[in-house]
């Protein structure tokens, strides 16, 4: 599965904290404050979409 | 899958931040030289956020590029509004310079305008008398002052569109 339908399969509270982050560049605090979420929430977050993906991504190969 | 993996497999992304104690990093490390699985996962899980990162840009909505190619068909007409105001001021130049004579004219007015000028300065300096008022050239004004209001239009026009202030 490629990665853009994966992200697209993802519940929107895990793939924005990720394309904030890791796509657009913007600092955890910065995604924390845009999102309303405390840091630890966001880390959490990123975490849990990262492993979504990886396993999404790692199912039809 | 034994249990190790289970545990490993729950903690990649924290193991790749870097976000465990060192103890359990070892625990996990020692695991991963054992078991290629779980390494090929660690190294899925390790590009994953540079793969985020290299995302291509998602592709325009399609009311934004119809808007953008509007805009831009609405300026194309303008460099050719542009050029008409040069050729304006272009004939306006012409016809003064015509009617001056050509360069001797020209030649002749710039002298008489220097006399005129050392004229007030001797004046203000108290060397002289007031020189007579120059003589009126109402065609010349005119013309003069026509070139000054297409200019000044060709101006606010070029800032407008951000020749002058941009690029």
């Amino acid at each position: 599965m490629p990665l853009q339908r994966a992200l697209a399969d993802l519940d929107a509270s895990l793939r924005l904290p990720l394309l904030l982050h890791y796509y657009l560049d913007v600092g955890l605090a910065d995604v924390a404050a845009a999102l309303e979420l405390s840091l630890p929430a966001v880390k959490s977050r990123l975490h849990r979409g990262r492993r979504l993906l990886r396993q999404a991504l790692s199912e039809d190969v | 899958m034994e249990a190790a993996c289970i545990a490993v497999r729950a903690q990649l992304e924290a193991l790749v931040d870097g976000e465990i104690s060192d103890r359990a990093a070892h625990l996990l490390r020692s695991h991963l030289g054992e078991c290629p699985e779980c390494r090929a996962l660690y190294a899925a899980a390790a590009v994953l956020p540079s793969r985020l990162a290299a995302l291509p840009a998602p592709a325009p909505p399609p009311a934004l590029l119809a808007g953008v190619l509007q805009l831009v068909r609405r300026d194309s007409v303008r460099p050719l509004y542009l050029w008409g105001l040069f050729a304006t001021e272009a004939v306006l130049v012409l016809i003064a310079a015509w009617y001056l004579s050509g360069f001797a004219g020209l030649l002749d007015l710039a002298g008489r305008t220097a006399g005129d000028v050392g004229g007030w300065i001797g004046w203000f300096a108290g060397q002289a008398a007031p020189p007579d008022p120059a003589e009126g050239d109402l065609f010349l004004l005119l013309i003069c002052g026509a070139l000054v209001v297409v200019t000044i239009l060709h101006l606010a026009l070029l800032s407008r569109h951000g020749h002058v202030h941009s690029s």
